[in-house]
C-alpha cells in the first residue's frame, strides 16, 4: 500500500456534501496517508457525459488522471460515479491503441499527454487495507446498526474487483464491524438507489420510485443509519428522503462514520448539512463507549 | 514415385478447392503422379488407390483428403493391404484449408502447399513393423454409479475379472439417491437396488469401496494402478450391518449422503442398500466416545485402522467417475438460504426412505411449501459458470413437478425457463402432460432470489409478456448445472486423459469414438464425458464394454513401433533420454543404450534432448519434419508454421474448420505427436527459408498426455526466441499457444495474433 | 457526414463491441433491473430492437436506465447490455433524438463553463469555511488557465453541438 494519493473529492462532496471532503481528510490524516489536491474538474458523471458521447467522457476522464500522472501519484476517489468514470476511462485507454491515439491527439491540443501509467483507486478499498489502522485510530465503538448501501459502480462491473464478488462483497462490513458497529442485512441490498445513469437528473419520477424500494426495504431493517461510499448516493438517499416525505433514516457517507469513531464531534464534520437530520443519531453516540483510554 | 489422391469429398473440398487444378499441377511434378476422385474413403476410391500401388509400384502415397482423425484408419489399412501401412502420408486439405479458407484461389493455393509438404515428407517415409504383447485380461472400473455397474456386469457377463474402484463408502453413484427417474417415472431404488445387488454378489466383481487410484503405469494391455483405500474403522469381515452402532451413537451431524437435507451419526450406513453393506465410522465427526465398541457384538470396530495402498493390474480402463454440481452459494441464487435447494436436494426430500420420508418439507421449518418454484439453468448456458446446457435438468425438473403437483394439486407450482429441451423417446409427451397438469411454465431466465425472512422473492420477466414480475415462493429449487466430480478431474493429472474446456473428460472424436481416449484401452462412461441422462449412461457402458472385450479378445495384442530408434553409432550414451523419459522406455544394456518397443509411448520427447542427434521418433524423424517444412515453404514462401500437437493443438485446429472459422491461408499445420517432439532446429529452420513465423499449439500446461512435453516446449521456445532475437528476425515471430483439443475458438485465436505479428 | 462513426456500418461494430449479437433473449436482464420494476424501460427488448438495427430515437425509456450493470453483470451469455445502453444513447443523439432531458443539457454547458457539473454555490463556501475547508477548492473550477484550457478541449469534443441541435440553435 502507498502513503500517498492524490484525492479526487469530485462535484458532489466539493461543492454540495463538503462534510464528506472533511471527514475524508481528517480520517486519512490520522491513518497517516498522504492526500495531494489537483486541477480536477467533474470526472465527468457518467450518466450524463457517457451517455451523449463515449469519447468526450473517456478523454475529459483521462484528462483528470493526467493531473496526478505528472506528479507521479495514483488516484484516490471517495465517490463510486467518480471511480467508475475515471476507472473505465483508464481502462479504455489501456486497451485500445485507438483510443489512445484519439485521447493523445485531443489532450495534445492543451498540451497534455497521457502513458497509462497511472492507477485509480476507491477509497473503501485502501481504507480495507488499513483496518488495523482504523482500529489503532478508533476512539468510540459506535455500537450503530448500520444498513449498508454499497452503489453500483463500485461492485459492477466486476472487472474492477477481480477478487471481489459482487453478489455478495464483504469490504464495507468489514470496516464497519471493526469501528464496533452491527451491519444489518435487508432486502435488495446490493441493488441501485436510483440516481445513476443521468436518471437523477432526467427522469426524477423513476428515480423516486426506485429509492422508495430501496428506502422501504432499509426502513423494515430498523437500522440507526444507512451508510454509503458515494456522495452521488449520499445526496439522493438523503435529500430524495425530503422529496419523498416518507421517511427518517439518517444517512452518512463511510468517511463520516470513520470521522465519528475517531472521535470527531458532528458539528466538525458539518453534519448539521445533511437533510435528514442526525440528531438521534449524534445522542446515541455520545452515549457510546470508549474504547480506549 | 509417389501417388497422391486427391478427394472431393463431395462439395466438402471440391466447392472451396479447384481439385482439378491440383491435379494437373501434381501431375507436373517429377517423381510423382496424382489422381482425384469424389469420395476417396467410399469403396471405389479405396479400390483406386490399392490398384495404383499395384500397378504403378508405388514408394509411397499421399492422401489428401479429411483429417485424419476421421479416416485416418480406413486409409491405414487399405494401404496396408498392398504395401507397409505407414509408408503414407496425408494432407488435411478439408478441416484445415477448404473450411477455413472462403476464397477459392487462396483454399487451393494453401492446399499445393499442403500436399507439396506432404510429398516431401512422403519421399522419406521408411517401412514401420509391429509386434505382439501379452494383455491382461482383468478390468479396472474407476466410479461405481450407474455408468460403472451397467459396465461391470456386461463385462463379467463376458467373462472377464472387474474391480470395481469407489471413492464413497458405498457403490450406486448419484441415481439410488434419487426418487424417480423420467421419463417412466420409476422408482429409482427398484431400478438400481437390483444393480447394486448383481454387482453385489458377482463373483466376477472385486468392489473397493471408500478407495481412490492414486496413479496409473504401464501400457496399453498391462496398465499398473495404484489403489489407496481410506480407513473404514470398522472391519468389513465382522460387520453384520445390524445398526446397534449408529442407534447409540451420540452425534448427531449434516449427513453428506442427505446433502444435508438431514441427519447422521458419526457411525452409519448411507442407505439400506449400501454395497457392501457395512458400517462406517466417519472420523472427523466421532468424538471417540467408544460407545459403538460397546455395543458391537460382532467386535468390528477398529479405531486404529489405517490406510491401505495395494497395486492392480489390467488390461482395460473404465472411468466413469462421474458428476457434481456447481456451487452457486453466494451468487445471485443465495443457495446459501436454507429455502434454496439444489435439485439433487429435493430428490433427498422426495425419496420415501429420506430424511422426511418423502414428504416436501422445507428445511427452515419443516413446513409443506405453497408455492414451489423451479429455476432452470441455474448455472447452466451461462458464461459465468458453465456455458455449456446440462441436458437433464429440463426433464428431471418436469419430473419432480409432476410428482409435486399429483400428490399436492393445491400446490403452486411455477418452473422458470430459457428453452424447454425435451428431446427424447417419450419426452415431449411427459412435458405436455406437465403443463396439462397445472404446473406453470413462464418463459423467463431467473435474475435473482431475493431472501425475504424465510420466504424468497424470485425476479424474473415473463418475456412472452414483456413483464418483469416478483414471485413469492416458499421454497425455490434451483436446477443446478453439472460439472465433472472432483474424480473426473483428477483423472486429467492421474491418467493424463485429455479434458475439454469444460474440464469433462474428451473422447478421442466426439461423434465417431464417443468413449475411447487417446489412451488405448482406457475408455470413459457416462456423466464424466459430459451431461447425459440415465439411459445414454447405460449406453455408454455397454458400449464400453463392448469396446473392452473386441480389445481385450486376444491373448496378446498387436502395437506399432512407431517408436524411437537409436542409431549406437552416433549415441555416446550420456543417458540423457534415458534419464527423461516418463515411460522408463529406455535401457541400457551396459554396453548400450535401447529402446523397449512396448514402453514407448511415441512422444518424441528423447530426440529433442537427445545431444547428437542419436535418438529419433520413427514416422516423425527429424529429416522428414525439416523435408515437409520445405515442402511447405518451397509452394508457399510466407507461410506461418503451426507444429500442432495430435493430442490437442492438431484437433482443435481441426475443430475450428469444423465451426467453418476463418483462418488465414497463411497458416500452415504440421502436426507433430506432441509439442515436445519440436526441436529448436524446427523452430528456426523455417525462418532461414523464408517462413514469417513458427507457432506451437500445445496442450494445456498440467494436461499434456505426455505429461510434461508442452513443459519442455515452453523451455526450447524460450530458448529459440532468444537465438531469433541476436539473429535479428525477432523472438516475438515464434510462439507458443496452450489450449484443449475441444477449443477450436483458441485455435483461431492464435492463427490471427500470429498473422498480426507477423506482418 | 459519411464519416459519422455512428452510421451503419460503424453501428455493426459497435453492435459487436457489446457483444449484443450473442443475445438469446432469455430476459435475465429486464427481470434484475431496478428502473424496469419502475419504469417501461425492458433491457431485453431494447436488445432485440437494437439486433434488428432499429436506432431507437425517441424512446424515451432509454434515458431510464441507470446504469446500475446489474444486467450486464449477471449477462449468462456475457451480453454488455449496459454498455449497449450507453451505445444506444449516443447514436440516439445523433439521429436527433428529442426525448433527452433538459437538465443534462443544463449539467453539460455548466461542465463547459465552470469545469463541474454541478458547481459550488456561495452557500455551500460558507459552510465550507466554517469547517474548516478552503472556501473555495483547489480545484480546476477555480483556476483560470485550467478552465481555459479545459473549455478548449470540450468545444475541440463537440459534445455541445449534439445537445445544440435539440434547442435548434445551431
Amino acid at each position: 500500500m502507498k502513503n500517498k494519493y492524490s484525492l479526487f473529492p469530485g462535484c458532489i462532496s466539493k461543492n454540495m456534501y463538503p462534510s464528506i471532503e472533511k471527514s475524508t481528510r481528517i480520517v486519512f490524516d490520522k491513518i497517516g496517508i498522504e492526500l495531494l489536491d489537483h486541477k480536477y474538474s467533474c470526472c465527468p458523471a457518467p450518466g450524463v457525459f457517457r451517455g451523449y458521447d463515449r469519447n468526450t467522457h473517456m478523454t475529459l476522464g483521462v484528462r483528470n488522471i493526467v493531473m496526478a500522472s505528472q506528479d507521479d501519484v495514483d488516484v484516490l476517489t471517495i465517490c463510486n460515479g467518480c471511480y467508475g468514470s475515471l476507472w473505465e476511462a483508464n481502462e479504455m485507454f489501456k486497451k485500445s491503441k485507438e483510443n489512445q491515439e484519439f485521447v493523445n491527439e485531443m489532450l495534445g491540443k492543451i498540451g497534455l499527454s497521457y502513458d497509462g501509467n497511472t492507477e485509480v483507486y476507491h477509497f473503501a478499498d485502501i481504507l480495507h487495507e488499513s483496518l488495523d489502522k482504523l482500529k489503532e485510530n478508533k476512539e468510540l465503538d459506535l455500537g450503530l446498526r448500520v444498513a449498508i448501501h454499497y452503489g453500483c459502480h463500485y461492485l459492477r462491473p466486476s472487472a474492477k474487483h477481480p477478487d471481489l464478488n459482487p453478489e455478495a462483497p464483504h469490504i464495507v462490513e468489514d470496516i464497519v464491524e471493526a469501528l464496533g458497529c452491527e451491519s444489518v442485512d435487508f432486502k435488495n441490498k446490493l441493488s441501485c438507489c436510483g440516481a445513476g445513469g443521468g436518471v437523477w437528473s432526467g427522469a426524477e419520477d423513476v428515480s423516486l420510485k426506485i429509492l422508495d424500494e430501496k428506502l422501504g426495504n432499509v426502513e423494515e431493517a430498523n437500522v440507526d443509519c444507512m451508510l454509503n461510499i458515494c456522495p452521488f448516493c449520499h445526496l439522493q438517499l438523503d435529500q430524495g428522503q425530503a422529496k419523498l416525505k416518507k421517511y427518517k433514516i439518517p444517512i452518512l457517507h463511510l468517511s463520516e462514520l470513520i470521522g465519528l469513531a475517531f472521535g470527531v464531534r458532528p458539528k466538525h464534520l458539518a453534519m448539521h448539512t445533511h437533510m435528514v437530520s442526525t440528531r438521534d443519531l449524534e445522542k446515541k453516540i455520545k452515549k457510546a463507549k470508549r474504547s480506549k483510554e | 514415385m509417389i501417388g497422391v489422391f486427391i478427394c472431393f469429398c463431395g462439395n466438402n473440398i471440391g466447392g472451396y478447392v479447384h481439385v482439378p487444378e491440383l491435379t494437373e499441377y501434381f501431375n507436373k511434378k517429377e517423381g510423382v503422379i496424382a489422381f482425384d476422385t469424389m469420395f476417396l474413403c467410399s469403396e471405389i476410391g479405396q479400390n483406386l488407390i490399392k490398384e495404383k500401388i499395384e500397378e504403378l509400384n508405388l514408394d509411397s502415397v499421399v492422401i489428401a483428403s479429411c483429417s485424419p482423425k476421421h479416416h485416418g484408419g480406413i486409409f491405414q489399412a487399405c494401404i496396408g493391404e498392398k504395401m507397409n501401412q505407414f509408408k503414407w502420408e496425408f494432407a488435411n486439405i478439408r478441416e484445415q484449408c477448404a473450411w477455413v479458407t472462403p476464397n477459392k484461389e487462396e483454399a487451393t493455393e494453401k492446399a499445393k502447399a499442403i500436399i507439396n509438404g506432404a510429398i516431401e515428407k512422403a519421399k522419406l517415409l521408411t517401412d514401420i513393423g509391429t509386434t505382439k504383447v501379452s494383455v491382461t485380461k482383468d478390468v479396472l472400473i474407476i466410479g461405481g454409479g450407474i455408468a460403472g455397474m451397467h459396465a461391470s456386469l456386461e463385462l463379467s457377463d463376458k467373462g472377464f475379472h472387474v474391480n470395481m474402484v469407489e471413492k464413497k463408502e458405498t457403490i450406486g453413484g448419484n441415481m439410488v439417491r434419487f426418487d424417480r427417474i423420467f421419463p417412466t417415472d420409476d422408482c429409482a431404488m427398484c431400478t438400481g437396488s437390483p444393480l447394486l445387488a448383481d454387482v453385489a454378489m458377482n463373483p466376477l466383481i472385486d468392489i473397493f469401496s471408500l478407495s481412490e487410484v492414486t496413479e496409473v503405469k504401464g501400457r496399453a494391455g498391462e496398465y499398473i494402478a495404484t489403489v489407496v483405500k481410506k480407513p473404514r474403522y470398522v472391519d468389513e469381515t465382522k460387520c453384520t450391518a445390524c445398526g446397534e452402532c449408529t442407534t447409540h451413537c451420540p452425534v448427531e451431524v449434516w449427513s453428506e449422503w442427505d446433502l444435508e437435507m438431514g441427519l447422521r451419526a458419526a457411525i452409519y450406513k448411507p442407505m439400506a442398500q449400501a454395497v457392501p453393506l457395512k458400517n462406517r465410522i466417519e472420523r472427523d465427526s466421532c468424538i471417540r466416545c467408544g460407545t459403538c465398541e460397546n455395543v458391537c457384538k460382532a467386535g468390528a470396530i477398529m479405531y486404529d485402522d489405517e490406510p491401505r495402498e495395494f497395486k492392480l493390474t489390467v488390461g482395460a480402463i473404465v472411468v466413469a467417475t462421474g458428476y457434481d454440481l456447481v456451487d452457486l452459494s453466494n451468487t445471485e441464487y443465495h443457495l446459501e438460504h436454507p429455502n434454496v435447494i439444489t435439485g439433487l436436494q429435493l430428490e433427498r426430500l422426495k425419496v420415501p426412505s429420506g430424511p422426511t420420508e418423502g414428504e416436501i418439507l422445507r428445511p427452515s421449518d419443516g413446513k409443506k411449501p405453497k408455492h414451489l418454484l423451479f429455476v432452470q439453468c441455474a448455472g447452466s448456458r451461462d458464461r459465468r459458470h458453465n456455458v455449456y446446457c446440462s441436458k437433464i435438468c429440463c426433464m428431471y425438473a418436469t419430473k419432480n413437478a409432476r410428482l409435486i403437483k399429483a400428490e399436492n394439486p393445491e400446490m403452486d407450482i411455477t418452473l422458470c425457463y430459457i428453452d424447454m429441451r425435451t428431446a427424447g423417446r417419450g419426452y415431449e409427451e411427459f412435458f405436455d402432460t406437465a403443463r396439462e397438469m397445472g404446473i406453470k411454465y413462464l418463459r423467463g431466465n431467473v435474475s435473482e432470489i431475493v431472501p425475504d425472512g424465510e420466504d424468497l422473492i424470485v425476479r424474473v420477466e415473463d418475456t412472452f409478456a414483456n413483464e418483469p414480475k416478483a414471485i413469492k415462493a416458499d421454497l425455490v429449487v434451483l436446477s443446478t448445472g453439472l460439472i465433472p466430480s472432483q474424480g473426473t478431474r483428477d483423472m486429467g493429472t492421474i491418467i493424463h486423459l485429455v479434458s475439454g474446456a469444460d474440464n469433462f473428460l474428451a473422447p478421442v472424436h466426439v461423434k465417431i469414438a464417443p468413449v475411447d481416449t487417446a489412451n488405448k484401452g482406457i475408455y470413459i462412461a457416462g456423466t464424466s464425458e459430459s451431461p447425459k441422462p440415465i439411459q445414454e449412461c447405460i449406453t455408454d457402458a455397454g458400449m464400453v464394454a463392448s469396446r473392452i472385450a473386441t480389445f481385450l479378445k486376444d491373448p496378446e495384442i498387436e502395437i506399432e513401433l512407431v517408436t524411437s530408434k537409436i542409431n549406437p553409432e552416433v549415441c555416446i550414451k550420456c543417458g540423457t533420454c534415458a534419464d527423461n523419459c516418463v515411460y522408463d522406455a529406455i535401457e541400457t544394456t551396459g554396453e548400450f543404450y535401447k529402446v523397449l518397443d512396448v514402453s514407448c509411448q511415441s512422444c518424441g520427447k528423447c530426440s529433442v534432448t537427445c545431444p547428437t542427434g542419436a535418438i529419433d521418433l520413427s514416422l516423425y524423424t527429424e529429416d522428414q519434419i525439416t523435408r515437409q517444412i520445405d515442402g511447405i515453404l518451397a509452394s508457399d514462401r510466407d507461410s506461418i508454421i503451426a507444429f500442432s500437437c495430435y493430442q490437442c493443438g492438431y484437433n482443435a485446429a481441426d475443430l475450428a474448420g469444423t465451426a467453418k472459422a476463418k483462418i488465414s491461408p497463411k497458416i500452415k499445420v504440421i502436426r507433430v505427436p506432441c509439442s515436445g517432439r519440436v526441436t529448436m532446429q524446427h523452430m528456426l529452420y523455417p525462418f532461414y527459408k523464408g517462413a514469417k513465423g513458427v507457432f506451437l499449439a500445445a496442450c494445456l500446461e498440467g494436461q499434456c498426455h505426455y505429461i510434461d512435453g508442452n513443459l519442455q516446449a515452453k523451455e526450447k521456445v524460450a530458448l529459440a526466441k532468444k537465438s531469433l532475437d541476436i539473429m535479428g528476425v525477432g523472438g516475438h515471430k515464434l510462439n507458443l499457444f496452450n489450449m484443449s483439443s475441444a477449443e477450436g475458438p483458441k485455435f483461431v485465436a492464435a492463427a490471427k495474433r500470429m498473422v498480426e505479428i507477423c506482418q | 457526414m459519411s464519416e459519422d462513426p455512428y452510421e451503419i456500418e460503424q453501428f455493426k461494430k459497435i453492435l459487436e463491441d457489446s457483444k449484443i449479437l450473442s443475445c438469446v433473449q432469455c430476459g435475465k436482464c429486464t427481470a434484475g433491473c431496478p428502473a424496469g420494476r419502475q419504469s417501461r424501460i425492458r433491457i431485453r427488448e431494447l436488445i432485440h430492437l437494437a439486433q434488428d438495427g432499429v436506432d431507437l430515437k425517441d424512446d424515451p425509456s432509454l434515458w431510464y436506465c441507470t446504469t446500475c450493470y446489474n444486467c450486464q453483470e449477471r449477462c449468462p451469455k456475457g451480453v454488455d447490455t449496459t454498455e449497449a445502453v450507453i451505445y444506444l444513447r449516443n447514436r440516439a443523439v445523433r439521429k436527433g433524438d428529442h426525448n433527452f432531458p433538459p437538465l443534462h443539457v443544463t449539467a453539460i454547458k455548466s461542465l463547459r463553463d465552470k469545469g463541474d457539473g454541478f458547481p459550488l454555490s456561495p452557500e455551500v463556501e460558507k459552510i465550507r469555511s466554517i469547517i474548516g475547508l478552503p472556501i473555495r477548492p483547489d480545484d480546476l473550477a477555480h483556476d483560470e488557465k485550467y478552465l481555459k484550457d479545459f473549455t478548449k478541449l470540450i468545444d475541440e469534443l463537440g459534445i455541445l453541438k449534439l445537445v445544440e441541435n435539440k434547442d435548434g440553435e445551431q
